[in-house]
């Protein structure tokens, strides 16, 4: 019963390590790449937050008041939080999963997972969130 | 013999809990892919439609570019369309591999996984080269004038 259970039992072979791996590598890479350029976003837009006021003064009208900068700055928290919070999954992930791995710790693998569907599902509600905002943008 | 009973007492196994996590990051994944596969149906849509805008201010006529050039769109939705297929072979792989017990399905999900990541990783690389590039040459353009 226990031969049966264990052959027939899915494992993290050493193909499936090597690949999951890799995985972890590039997904932190990506993670830490979006870190950096949220960081750079948030510097660019406090050192022109008065250009790009203007600039929006122009195309929107009554833009230039005091409560209209505050809604910009509100929205790209927002934005910045979002991101914030999709590359912290994706770095716990590729950090756990790795981690789950190399010490052949299955509560860890499986947190890591559970951190990659966090990351996915966000990923997807995003996805879905942008498709019907392109679809009212159309009419 | 030995080696394999060894194998199975020190690897990693997916467990029950693996399994549910692995089950419902497919079930994303496809969302995200066909999401992906509309949008790009909505992008070509766009592209058709009327290109610039002029919003009237104040005596100003300032001119706002509301749609894209099709050739871009065509460009984008062919990489797009790349990275999609193997997050959905990812997704499709590792569904049937957690399904039908199949450690070679598994595999080739996770490989697809992978090859996901290592392409939006060299996207990622080649956007951050070409923003340097043009900070760069902001940056020159200032300096020399």
């Amino acid at each position: 019963m226990d031969d049966n259970q264990s052959i027939l039992e899915l494992q993290v072979d050493q193909t499936a390590s090597k690949n999951l791996s890799e995985v972890s590598r590039w997904a932190k890479f990506l993670s830490i790449a979006g870190f950096v350029f949220m960081g750079c976003m948030l510097i660019l837009f406090i050192a022109m937050r008065s250009q790009i006021a203007s600039t929006l003064s122009q195309v929107i009208p009554g833009f230039a008041d005091v409560n209209s900068l505050g809604v910009l700055v509100a929205f790209f928290i927002i934005i910045a939080g979002i991101v914030f919070l999709l590359m912290y999954f994706l770095f716990r992930g590729s950090i756990l999963i790795k981690k789950g791995i190399e010490t052949k710790s299955q509560d860890m693998f499986n947190n890591g997972l559970a951190s990659l569907k966090a990351y996915f599902m966000m990923y997807g509600i995003l996805a879905i969130i942008a498709l019907i905002s392109n679809f009212v943008s159309i009419f | 013999m030995e080696q394999n009973t060894e194998n199975s007492l020190f690897d990693l196994s997916i467990d029950e809990t693996a399994k549910d996590h692995l089950r419902r990051i497919c079930s994303w994944t496809l969302v995200i892919v066909i999401t992906a596969v509309i949008g790009y149906v909505v992008a070509i849509i766009k592209a058709f439609m009327p290109k610039t805008q002029v919003v009237q201010s104040e005596g100003f006529g300032v001119s706002v570019s509301t749609g894209q050039n099709l050739g871009s769109v065509i460009f984008g939705i062919i990489i797009g369309l790349l990275i999609n297929y193997f997050l959905y072979q990812f997704a499709n792989l590792t569904k049937r591999g957690v399904n039908g017990i199949s450690q070679t399905d598994l595999n080739a999900g996770f490989y697809n996984l992978k090859i996901y990541f290592v392409i939006i990783s060299i996207l990622v690389i080649i956007a951050l080269a070409i923003v340097l590039l043009a900070v760069l040459a902001i940056g020159a353009d200032a300096t020399t004038k």
